[in-house]
């Protein structure tokens, strides 16, 4: 009787559920600029965020501006970042616990960095409100997209502006294209696309460099395509096209993708096609049921993922994945 | 999962049906009654392709079970099974790195998927006795249409097996052989199956080994892409080995304790199915 005791006891605890532990998978950590005050931040493509790895900011000579950070590690867990920082004209500037002091008038880049991470921000300090203290160089109104077609003609603006973010009227633009046989830029800020491929094209006004614009060119430049395979016997097939746009990292299925279907079938970037791997480290986009064909991942760029993954999420099972290639 | 929960269920079929007939039916008014409990848990799992993969994280079924057999006729038995307390659980997923959000567990808790069955003697009191059953798979468990979690105690459809036993008793000598075949038809987009089996009976005074070996075959000829989480209850296949030990407490009454692997298969977990059971003869 005490025997069928102790074994009713053990199944009952064994029915219970139980803990699994597991080492995260690692991934690259990251250091992202908060944008407040005078700081306004930027992606790798140089469309404006709330936060990104690119600042640009504009003080008067004495003026200080605190800079918010956040750091993930390189598990995504989120630490307060113990930072290093650079500056390359340290007489225009000083930096003491995450404080810009602006010092003399000039410009100068501020590098950042954090446990394998980094950021920058690229500083004008003015002697007087009226100077400029910043070029904003901005996209038509009518589009968000840095992707151009091949001869595909796109008119852009710049403004100068002051320490107090008045527009300064009046002032001639210098345009500059990092690589203009791909992007050629016009006198007057006309952008052609001249060849596949991507470039960077700025403005500067008194010395005062803008924010940066990064443009892909062609069917190739910006673009990722991929094939699906399926995986562990289970069903994919289709094909899928990753490009940036707006900031953000746009997955489009094509219409003729099927996957094994469950409660749980989700779609994410990952560097591996391992479950386990791709739960972990891999960036869900979301979950997919039949009929939904496209996704979207803010502050995500072109090359930061090498697949598509289709994940039955709750048990970590990899049902098919796309290799994004260029 | 709904592959783990019918692979166990499957599993759990075997086990009891060790203890079962065979070829012979129950005489009339004679009957073999069974209370169970029978789990599995597993951190990996024959995929699609056979290949054994992690689980991320553990997946696990338990069900509390009846199982009776009854002589209406010397002929005629009605078979019962009725898992009336199952549970699927998925394990709480913790990471090793300080500060990485874990996964919570889950669990459903709820009636599972029921066998109703007749089986026919079609040879008796012969040498090798023929019996031939049709079953009907009601799909009385949750089929996990709004779990998350991907937890099902069901597959959710109302399948029918035909099977034939045959079985041949060498007595005096204490043993016994048995074999089946059976096709299963299941509905609902599932792939229908054939099905083949053994078992090796010796009666060691009170105590009873039985081995068998079971094998499920899917004919892939069900619609994997639609079925609403069906995907990994479909197309299951495996070769079982199964050893259960029976310890005859009184002349009517008795203990069991079985395990069930699995050496080939797909779309089941991957490690042993236990059980322990009590059974009743009249």
């Amino acid at each position: 009787m005490k025997g069928k005791l102790i074994a009713l006891v053990l199944l009952g605890c064994a029915s219970c559920i139980g803990i699994d532990k597991k080492d995260a998978v690692p991934r690259d950590p990251m250091l992202t600029l908060l944008a407040g005050g005078k700081l306004t931040t930027t992606d790798k493509s140089g469309v404006p965020m709330e936060k990104g790895t690119m600042g640009i900011l504009a003080l008067q000579v004495g003026e200080k501006q605190t800079v918010s950070l956040e750091f993930f590690n390189q598990f995504g867990v989120r630490e307060t970042p113990t930072v290093v920082w650079t500056i390359e004209k340290p007489t225009v500037a000083s930096i003491t616990n995450n404080e810009i002091t602006a010092l003399t008038a000039g410009t100068t880049q501020i590098g950042l960095s954090s446990g394998g991470a980094a950021a920058s921000i690229s500083l004008t300090v003015v002697g007087d409100a009226n100077a400029i203290a910043s070029v904003v160089v901005t996209l038509p109104p009518s589009t968000s997209s840095t992707t151009l077609q091949l001869n595909q003609t796109i008119q852009l603006s710049a403004t100068a502006k002051n320490i107090n973010n008045q527009t300064i009227a009046g002032k001639t633009f210098e345009w500059f294209s990092e690589n203009s046989a791909i992007v050629a830029v016009s006198s007057t800020g006309l952008v052609t696309a001249k060849a596949d491929g991507t470039a960077e094209v700025h403005a500067k006004s008194e010395g005062v460099k803008s924010n940066i614009l990064k443009f892909n060119v062609g069917a190739v430049a910006g673009v990722r395509t991929g094939t699906f395979q399926s995986a562990g016997g289970y069903s994919t097939v289709g094909s899928v096209t990753v490009e940036e746009s707006g900031g953000r990292l746009i997955v489009k299925l094509s219409s003729n993708f099927q996957a094994s279907v469950a409660l749980g079938t989700f779609i994410y970037l990952a560097n591996s096609t391992s479950g386990g791997n791709v739960k972990s480290a891999g960036l869900d986009l979301g979950q997919w049921s039949p009929g939904k064909f496209e996704f979207s991942a803010p502050g995500v760029t072109l090359n930061q993922y090498k697949f598509v993954v289709v994940l039955c999420k709750p048990a970590g099972l990899t049902f098919g994945f796309a290799e994004l290639k260029p | 999962m709904k592959n783990y929960l019918v692979s166990v269920f499957i599993f759990f079929i075997a086990v009891s049906n060790a203890a079962a007939g065979g070829g012979w039916p129950q005489p009339k008014g004679k009957g073999y009654f069974k209370l169970s409990q029978s789990y599995i848990l597993s951190s990996r799992i024959f995929d699609g392709n056979g290949n054994v993969i992690d689980l991320t994280p553990s997946y696990g079924y338990f069900a509390t079970s009846f199982y009776g057999e009854y002589g209406f006729t010397n002929r005629l038995t009605g078979i019962i099974y009725l898992p009336f307390l199952a549970r699927a659980t998925k394990n709480e997923l913790q990471y090793n790195q300080p500060g990485v959000p874990s996964e919570p567990g889950a669990a459903l808790n709820s009636f599972g998927d029921t066998d109703l069955a007749i089986k026919y003697g079609l040879i008796v009191n012969k040498p090798i006795v023929v019996s031939a059953t049709i079953l009907f798979g009601l799909p009385l468990g949750d089929n996990g249409a709004s779990n998350a979690n991907a937890l099902q105690t069901g597959d959710g459809e109302f399948n029918q097996m035909l099977r034939v036993d045959a079985s041949h008793s060498f007595y005096p000598k204490k043993f016994y052989v048995s074999a089946y075949g059976a096709f299963n038809n299941r509905t609902k987009g599932f792939s229908d199956e054939v099905r083949f089996g053994a078992e090796i009976g010796l009666t060691l005074k009170k105590f009873i080994p039985i081995f068998k070996v079971s094998t499920v075959h899917s004919l892939f000829n069900g619609d994997v892409g639609v079925v609403q989480n069906g995907v990994f209850s479909n197309n299951i296949e495996f070769i079982s080995p199964a050893l259960e030990l029976n310890y005859q407490l009184t002349e009517k009454v008795g203990i069991s304790g079985s395990m069930a692997t699995a050496l080939a298969a797909r779309n089941i977990l991957a490690s042993p199915n236990f059980g322990i059971g009590v059974y009743l003869k009249l």
